[in-house]
């Protein structure tokens, strides 16, 4: 009779081992809800981790970095610039309609509508169908990346967007935030099919039945998705076996899911590079290379991919990482105090002047603790520095106007390639041809242009590696930006779940091709 | 004749405090959303929220009325349970710490208290998880759990993993409001214990459950009841901590999205909407401390 109380506890607990056993569903959840089922609606890594459960590429990367046949069974560089699909005969969409050679020119004029991919697939001119399970993809010029871009084509069912919905806006609009049709309906080929969806709440998705890819060794045929924003709450329900894999996991957390018995922690190096823009167009000081020299030697970002993050970046010295064709083994990260003030005296700014900066606290794993760590670290070069940090949401308004001395970026280069970074961050600022978009710090030498363009028609790789390995010897001797790491990744799982199997390093799991071991 | 004066002076002040709190929430619109103000002045803004016009969400593309009415029974319920909770708990603590003071488990219930209202929100909030959800494994981390729709309200009180998963979230805002009232339900009824009708109850051989029952906790109820309507907006900043913490799909949930993403017009729509329940919880206060209290209700009959 005393220990009847404990009955209610013990019955608790077996209803949630008994959720625990249908392990069918899988319970997965992330920082934040992808915000439109609509693959070419907003470039974002949510948007790409979720495009692969709905639809499918071309071709897609495998975990070990290798290209890997999707929709098109083989692919042939017929020229410099022409590579030629052929595609699987028997897939349909979940509408029912048969894939087939126009769905992927139509996707690809779709996606080159779409403010957020245009910049991405502009290299490519055109698809040109040869019959009804052959396309070819067309560039305007030679360009070494066509595989990489056909990696990004996810293809979707051109009848089905056909017409009007009930609001009389066309089927096939792409608009961001709009609410569109596409971002509410999907029609793909992908594994899964959306089951039910509250936006910000939940997605549940559901194994398609005639899925094409019958060698997939996956048994996940539930998925249930929940952003849950605050990352303790995240790691708390993953340890209380609310939930079987989590993403990301911030270093604090590491520890205690490392130690608990039935969880695994999953890092990896990434290939997400954590960078300060160094604003020239605002500041004639930074304009001086040796004032940049001072910045880059003044800032311990070793010391900070230790202490701050744990051990849970590798510290950087250039923008591509290892395994990247630009990466240089030689630029190493440069932290020498002493000669950071020299160079300072030498330009004759040795009593140091005030900066302002902005910096995300909401985007990348520690962000504003970093940005106050360099605060800190400035102050010793006597450079006062005026922090101030913000959501993501005002940051980027803020840093599309360049609207601060030094800012922080992150970048994941969009095509997996050296040459992206270059690009985007530090290209000369170009509104017309989209390059040096993010390059907030308004650097700008034509050499490096010369050679990124150069770099992208050139088909012959060694060639090609050389020319991106010199483009980051010239930003190394620049100091063009200040590179601080590259940012792991760190997956939380149920034991049983092996992330590791699926993984890119993208952060894109391969849900799909998950087998989770039945308890 | 007075009555119909108080209700309009209130009416009128009510109405006063809505049009300066628009004007703070117009503010605030032009601060996060710089383009909604630029084809919009301060004097058409005011007239759209008379109207009941509170624009439309910048993310959403739908009415803010609309979206924060939708998450509006979440946050009710965990505002319902928690004051649940803290009526459940106070009125044992209050009487038994006012009867027996001197006892040593008054003394540590006094003590522990301190600790509740001193620890901030998601701090409590977190231990909680860790203990009741990570280690001993008895109740779920986040969300709301299975809802049953009743018309239009989406309820959670109707299922059990409903009310498994609103223990945790209610369990943590009501230890933050609990020592509050409970030091002044005891304060009170110690003030109440002392007072002549009491002693003449005691001399007149009244039974002390009744005494403490019907003589000291209702007369010590009317000032909970001006604090607990003070207290709402404490509630409802401490709502936004916990439902962040515990994914609570409610209001305050809703606000750090808008705020996060710069969902100008709904941040300032939520304003106003706070601004307007808090107005109507005083009022039903006001009301409800008329019918209790005994004085009022004499100078009524008269």
């Amino acid at each position: 009779m005393t220990l009847s109380w404990l009955r209610y506890p013990t019955l608790l607990c077996l209803c949630l081992l008994s959720t625990l056993a249908s392990a069918n569903t899988l319970r997965v959840a992330y920082d934040a809800d992808p915000v439109s089922l609509d693959p070419y609606e907003q470039l974002s890594g949510g948007t790409l981790q979720l495009a692969h459960l709905l639809y499918d590429p071309l071709i897609r990367w495998t975990p070990k970095q290798d290209f890997e046949g999707r929709l098109a069974t083989a692919w042939q560089r017929l020229d410099s610039r022409t590579i030629r699909f052929n595609l699987r005969h028997d897939v349909t969409f979940s509408s029912g309609n048969p894939m087939t050679a126009l769905d992927v020119k139509w996707s690809l004029l779709r996606a080159k509508s779409s403010p957020d991919f245009k910049g991405i697939f502009k290299p490519i001119s055109q698809a040109r169908v040869i019959d009804s399970h052959t396309v070819d993809l067309i560039t305007e010029q030679p360009y070494a990346l066509l595989e990489n871009m056909a990696t990004q084509l996810f293809v979707m069912d051109s009848l089905h967007y056909q017409g009007f919905d009930h609001n009389q806006r066309a089927k096939d609009a792409v608009e961001k935030h709009g609410h569109s049709y596409a971002s509410e309906h999907a029609s793909g080929t992908g594994p899964y099919h959306v089951t039910q969806r509250q936006q910000g709440t939940l997605l549940k998705l559901t194994r398609n039945p005639v899925y094409w890819d019958h060698a997939s060794p996956g048994n996940v045929q539930h998925i249930s998705l929940t952003p849950i924003h605050d990352s303790a709450t995240r790691s708390a329900a993953l340890l209380a076996g609310d939930l079987d894999l989590i993403a990301p996991v911030p270093p604090i957390d590491h520890y205690r899911i490392n130690k608990h018995p039935d969880i695994q922690l999953f890092t990896r190096s990434g290939a997400r590079l954590i960078s300060l823009q160094m604003n020239q167009q605002r500041r004639p000081e930074l304009q001086d290379i040796r004032v940049r020299q001072a910045i880059v030697h003044a800032i311990n970002n070793k010391g900070i991919a230790s202490k701050i993050m744990r051990g849970f970046a590798t510290p950087a010295g250039q923008q591509s990482p290892p395994g990247y064709q630009g990466h240089l083994a030689s630029l190493a990260p440069r932290y020498d105090l002493a000669l950071a003030q020299k160079l300072m005296q030498q330009a004759g700014y040795g009593s140091g002047f005030r900066l302002s900066m902005i910096a995300p606290n909401n985007r990348y794993v520690n962000d504003a603790k970093i940005a106050q760590t360099v605060v800190i670290m400035l102050a010793k070069i006597n450079i006062k520095v005026d922090l101030v940090t913000m959501p993501k949401a005002q940051y980027w308004k803020k840093y599309d106007q360049a609207s601060s001395d030094l800012m922080m970026l992150g970048w994941h280069s969009d095509t997996e390639d050296s040459a992206n970074f270059s690009e985007m961050l530090a290209m000369c600022r170009n509104p017309d041809s989209g390059y040096g978009r993010y390059n907030g710090g308004h650097y700008c030498n034509p050499e490096v242009d010369r050679l990124v363009s150069a770099s992208a028609k050139q088909t012959n790789l060694k060639k090609r590696t050389q020319m991106l390995q010199q483009v980051e010897q010239i930003l190394y001797q620049d100091a063009a930006f200040v590179p601080l790491h590259w940012q792991h990744l760190a997956w939380g799982a149920r034991k049983g779940i092996n992330i590791k199997d699926v993984l890119t390093v993208m952060n894109i799991p391969y849900l799909a091709d998950l087998v989770v071991a039945q308890p | 004749m007075n009555n119909v004066a108080s209700v309009l002076s209130r009416l009128i002040t009510s109405a006063l405090i809505i049009i300066l709190v628009a004007m703070v929430s117009y503010w605030v619109l032009g601060l996060i959303s710089p383009d909604e103000t630029r084809n919009l002045n301060l004097a058409q803004y005011l007239l759209q929220v008379v109207s009941g016009d509170l624009g439309q969400s910048q993310f959403y593309h739908q009415a803010n009325l609309q979206l924060v009415l939708q998450v509006l029974p979440a946050t009710f319920e965990l505002v319902l349970v928690t004051s649940l909770l803290v009526v459940l708990v106070v009125i044992p603590l209050g009487l038994f710490t006012a009867i027996a003071p001197q006892h040593k488990l008054a003394r540590s219930i006094m003590a522990v208290s301190l600790i509740g209202i001193s620890l901030p929100v998601f701090l409590t909030g977190s231990i909680m998880v860790y203990f009741f959800a990570v280690e001993l494994n008895w109740l779920p981390t986040f969300g709301r759990g299975t809802t049953v729709p009743i018309g239009s309200w989406q309820s959670g009180l109707l299922t059990v993993s409903g009310w498994q998963h609103i223990m945790l979230p209610a369990a943590t805002l009501s230890l933050a409001l609990l020592p509050l009232f409970l030091r002044l339900l005891r304060a009170e009824l110690l003030q109440v214990m002392q007072s002549n009708p009491v002693r003449l109850a005691q001399a007149m051989g009244i039974t002390p459950w009744r005494i403490w029952l019907f003589y000291g906790l209702r007369n010590a109820t009317l000032p909970m009841i001006t604090m607990a309507g003070l207290q709402f907006g404490t509630l409802m900043a401490y709502t936004i901590v916990a439902e962040s913490l515990f994914q609570w799909p409610g209001a305050g949930s809703l606000f750090m999205q808008a705020i996060n993403r710069s969902d100008g017009p709904l941040v300032s729509a939520h304003l106003i909407l706070v601004a307007i329940m808090f107005l109507s919880v005083s009022a039903i206060a006001d009301l409800a401390y008329g019918l209790f209290n005994p004085h009022l209700a004499a100078w009524r009959r008269q």
